[in-house]
Parts: structure tokens; C-alpha cells; sequence
């Protein structure tokens, strides 16, 4: 089965400006992407390239076994795509709107809009310049979802959405995945895309930073281990570690990052009268914030 | 099919209808005057009187008699009047078909469907040619149905004639302004570009005859092909036509090859 996405060495400059710096990256087919990185890192970028609104500088971008630019037309009629900047006609009702696209992509019908209409909660027949940011939204995620499309292209796709909406719009995606769609998904919020995203990718600065499971990231990960003993403790034994990567606190209280086997700690620890141990995984954010501050080796 | 250019057709009635209001009350004021001033003696002084220059540059040339009713058609409604309102129509539509959907950001969404870039600009000038089509068809009944309520004399199918060759001429200049907004994604230059250069093209044809350097370049002006007043006396030319035709096609030609090969401006 041909990959959903397969980007390979893309680089897109605009004039002097790089965008996105050798980037490569496959998506199969039922897996949920999740895209991270802060504004102007990149994602943008290269989510238009693979709907071919810009053409790369270098490098091959396949999408649905088709070139994203000779078989563009093939592949958008495969393809459901939400901007992050969403931008409507704002003269139209939201039905419209999703009736000329319908007819553009003569697959859809009208009681699957209707149906997605009323799990969004949206009104079809409201002009959409009186619709709110949040309604907005719903017309954006219906016209990418409406076509049970193949490839799903979703860029900040729960922003101005209510925790209630977001909810239905995990649904939607969780459905999408689980009828063999793949889903390219961009999103600030790092809780959402744990919680839904079976790997994902870190840019920064245009480059690729870290692709994986959440799972493997996280094994990867600095370890936080909190202790506080019984009586005030030295902490420069701790910082000759190997694995400790830092030491805060002072006195009964101390906090280490650790990097690798804690078994060293624990020994050194054994020295001392532990009263209370409290060893966590980091979340994704701290993981983020860990690649954002300097990529982590290991 | 055609779905685009028929979403741009509609999304134009509002545009269309106020255009028709304008255009129908401005050549019915003009026309139904011709009675009185056909039979008022000072007119034919006047023209005499006023100075080459002026009436060059209001469609005049030597064999012209304003007086009569084709001359006065072509002086009041088709020498300035039509192809103004028609130029202004096109090239407001022609920059806003790409260039302002690229710039307000609704392209973006409208190409996540499966429309080819040829095809967006195909259905977009077709939508952008059907428009000044109804346009010029409005021309064309007030003209006709005014020129029978004063019982002008000048017949149906040369006033059809002349509305063409004004469609025409509207038509090269709409396309020329969604050529400029297919390569450059900008609305401002979609407007000026044509805009500056219909200025140009129409002083050509106007002040050619007042200096012989410049008389051999007047085949240059689309204004030139237009030749209203002709139109009126003679009926349909279809030479002229063919060559407002074909300049149209190769720009139209143009703004798909120069859509197909940029990056959008998002």
C-alpha cells in the first residue's frame, strides 16, 4: 500500500528566507500525524506544499502514490484539507458554501452533510459573515470531512473550538483513522495531540527536530525525579552523576532530571533517609519545551 | 462543470444589478434628448466652433456629423460613455476573479477541491466573458428600446453591432486585468495595469489624427478595432472583431500559463 505522504529532502526558500530545510517525513495509511511546532516554524509550509498551493525549492513530495503537483487534481479529490487561516465566503450560507464544494467534488451527498451539520451543532443556514469564529470553524472541519476523504490535512483544527467541539472533532478524526484514513494534524495544544496522534513530528526552525510515538519520545525523555529526605543533604555527590543532568532545590528537598538508567540515583540515594519519592514521566509539553530549549541526545 | 464560473456570475448579480440601473438610466437621459437637439439651431455652431482637440478626444473625427442620428448615438452613448462603463465593469471583475479571492484567502479553500489550476482559470474567464456578455446585452436593449421611443432611426442590428465590438473591447480589457491578477495575485496592479494602459491605448486612437508621427501607430490601440461610429453607419466588421478576439484568446492563454506556474500568495 502506497504511503499517504512521503516527503523526502523538501526545502522551500523564499528568496533568502528558508521556510522548511530538508525535511522528510512519511505518513501511512489509518495513522493520526501529529505536526508540532510554534508559529513560523514550517508546518504551514509544508502542509501547502502538499496540497501544491506552493511548489518546493528541492526534494520530491508524493502524496496517495501521486505527485503533488502532476496529480494534484487526483489527489485533492481524495484529500480533505482545513486551512489554518480559514477564510470563507462570507456572502454564502454555510449550506451554500458546502453545496458549491459538494458539487465541485460530485461525491457528497446531502444527508452526510446534514448529519455532520448536526453533530458540529452548526446552523447550515445562517449567512456566514453573522457566524462566529467557533461557527466558522465547524464549516471549515464539515468541508474537509464531508467526502470521507482518504488523506485528511487538518491545520489547527480544534483552535476557536469549544473543549465540548474539539471532543467531536477527536470523533471525526478517530473515525477518519479508523476506516484506513491517514491524518496530518497541526495543533498548539499538546494535550490534544497526545491524546489523539499515534506519532509526531517536532519542527523547528524549518527542520525536522524529532519524529516518533509519543510513547518512544517520552522514553527518550528526561526522567523528573522529586525526593525529599529526612534531614538537609548535600547535593554535589547528585551532580557527579552521569545521568543527572541537573539538581534544584536545596536542603531536604531536591529535584533531578535524569537521562538514561536512574539506577546510579537510586544507590546514592540508599545513602540517605528517603522520606518521600516521587519519580514522573515527562508530558509532551515538557518534551516540546526539552526540543524547543536544545535537541536532547540519547 | 462550470461550476466556478457560474459561482462567480452569481456572486456578481448584486454588481450586475446596479451596473444595469446605471447604464440603462444613462443612455436612456442621453438618447431621448436627441429630438430637441436636433432641432436646435445653435448645436451645429458649437461643434463647428470647438476646437479640434476637444472634439478628438470626445470620438469625433472630420466626416462626423453629430447630427444625425447615428452620429449622435456614437457621440452621446457608444464613442466614450459605453466602452467606459464597460472597461470599468471588466477590469473590476477580471482583477477580483483571482487576484482578489487570492488576497481576501477564500483561493486557498477553493483549491483544496480537485479543480485544476487550468480549469479555475478557464471557468473564471468564462464566468469573467459571460458577465460583460449580459453587460453589453443591457448596452444594447436600453440603446435599442430608447432609440424607439424617440424613433432615432438607427437599426437594431447596428446598434448590435457596435455593442459587440464594445463586448469586445470590455472583454480584452477584463482579461487583460485577470491576466495581471493571475500572475501577480494583487488587486491593485489587476486594476492599474489595464486601467493605465486602456488611458494609453485610448489617447492613441484619439489624438492620431492631429500628428502624423503617430497616425501609423493607431493600429495598436484596441480602441482602434472599435470604431464605434462605424459600427453604427455600416454594421458588424468582423476583421476588427477577429483581431479583439484573437488579442483576448492569447491573453487568456497567457493568464493560464501564468496561474499554472507560481506559488500562491497566502
Amino acid at each position: 500500500m502506497d504511503a499517504a505522504v512521503e516527503i523526502r529532502g523538501l526545502t522551500k526558500r523564499y528568496g533568502d528566507i528558508v521556510g522548511v530545510h530538508d525535511l522528510t517525513l512519511d505518513l501511512a495509511p489509518g495513522e493520526v500525524l501529529g505536526f508540532l511546532g510554534p508559529n513560523g516554524a514550517g508546518k504551514t509550509t509544508t502542509i501547502r506544499v502538499v496540497l501544491d498551493l506552493i511548489r518546493p525549492t528541492e526534494g520530491s513530495v508524493r502524496v496517495l502514490g501521486l505527485d503533488a503537483r502532476g496529480g494534484s487534481v487526483a489527489i485533492r479529490r481524495r484529500l480533505g484539507y482545513l486551512p489554518g487561516d480559514l477564510v470563507l465566503y462570507e456572502r454564502l450560507s454555510g449550506r451554500e458554501l458546502l453545496g458549491y464544494f459538494a458539487r465541485l467534488r460530485s461525491a457528497v451527498s446531502a444527508e452526510r452533510i446534514e448529519g455532520l451539520a448536526a453533530r458540529l451543532e452548526l446552523d447550515l443556514d445562517r449567512p456566514i459573515r453573522a457566524l462566529s469564529s467557533g461557527n466558522r470553524q465547524k464549516v471549515g472541519v464539515l468541508q474537509a470531512f464531508m467526502h470521507d476523504p482518504e488523506l485528511l490535512v487538518l491545520d489547527e483544527p480544534t483552535s476557536e473550538l469549544d473543549p465540548l467541539m474539539q471532543s467531536v472533532v477527536h470523533e471525526l478524526v478517530g473515525e477518519a483513522a479508523g476506516r484506513g484514513a491517514a491524518v496530518f494534524f497541526s495543533s498548539h495544544q499538546l494535550a490534544e495531540v497526545e491524546r489523539i496522534a499515534d506519532r509526531v513530528a517536532i519542527i523547528r526552525r524549518g527542520e525536522l527536530v524529532a519524529v516518533d510515538t509519543v510513547a518512544a519520545l517520552r522514553a527518550r525523555a528526561p526522567r523528573l525525579v522529586e525526593v525529599r529526605f529526612a534531614g538537609p543533604v548535600d547535593p554535589a555527590p547528585f551532580r557527579a552523576l552521569e545521568p543527572v543532568r541537573s539538581v534544584e532545590g536545596e536542603g531536604e528537598r531536591l529535584r533531578f532530571t535524569v537521562h538514561g538508567p536512574v539506577d546510579a540515583l537510586v544507590k546514592e540515594l540508599a545513602r540517605h533517609e528517603v522520606v518521600e519519592l516521587l519519580a514522573r514521566e515527562p508530558d509532551l509539553e515538557e518534551i516540546f519545551m526539552a526540543y524547543y530549549r536544545g535537541v536532547p541526545d540519547g | 462543470m462550470a461550476d466556478v464560473a457560474l459561482r462567480m456570475i452569481r456572486d456578481a448579480r448584486r454588481s450586475l444589478a446596479w451596473w444595469t440601473v446605471g447604464v440603462v438610466a444613462l443612455v436612456w437621459v442621453n438618447v431621448i434628448f436627441y429630438p430637441s437637439v436636433r432641432d436646435s439651431p445653435e448645436i451645429e455652431g458649437f461643434v463647428e466652433d470647438s476646437p479640434e482637440l476637444m472634439r478628438a478626444l470626445l470620438g469625433g473625427r472630420e466626416s462626423l456629423d453629430i447630427l444625425s442620428p447615428a452620429g449622435y448615438l456614437d457621440g452621446q452613448v457608444f464613442a466614450l460613455l459605453v466602452p467606459l462603463l464597460l472597461l470599468i465593469f471588466a477590469i473590476g471583475h477580471g482583477a477580483g476573479a483571482i487576484a482578489g479571492e487570492e488576497e481576501r484567502g477564500t483561493l486557498e479553500l477553493l483549491l483544496a477541491n480537485p479543480v485544476g489550476r487550468h480549469r479555475l482559470v478557464a471557468e473564471k474567464l468564462l464566468g469573467l466573458l459571460g458577465l460583460v456578455a449580459l453587460f453589453a446585452a443591457v448596452t444594447w436593449l436600453s440603446s435599442w428600446t430608447s432609440g424607439l421611443a424617440v424613433d432615432l432611426g438607427v437599426s437594431a442590428g447596428r446598434m448590435l453591432a457596435a455593442t459587440l465590438a464594445a463586448g469586445l473591447l470590455g472583454g480584452l480589457f477584463g482579461v487583460l486585468a485577470l491576466l495581471t491578477g493571475a500572475a501577480t495575485g494583487r488587486r491593485g496592479p489587476a486594476i492599474g495595469v489595464p486601467a493605465a494602459l486602456a488611458v494609453a491605448a485610448y489617447l492613441l486612437m484619439a489624438l492620431a489624427p492631429l500628428a502624423d508621427w503617430l497616425e501609423p501607430w493607431r493600429v495598436l490601440s484596441p480602441f482602434y478595432y472599435y470604431a464605434s461610429y462605424d459600427r453604427l453607419v455600416d454594421g458588424m466588421d468582423w476583421g476588427a472583431a477577429g483581431v479583439l478576439a484573437l488579442v483576448t484568446a492569447v491573453l487568456a492563454g497567457a493568464a493560464v500559463l501564468a496561474f499554472e506556474r507560481r506559488d500562491l500568495k497566502l
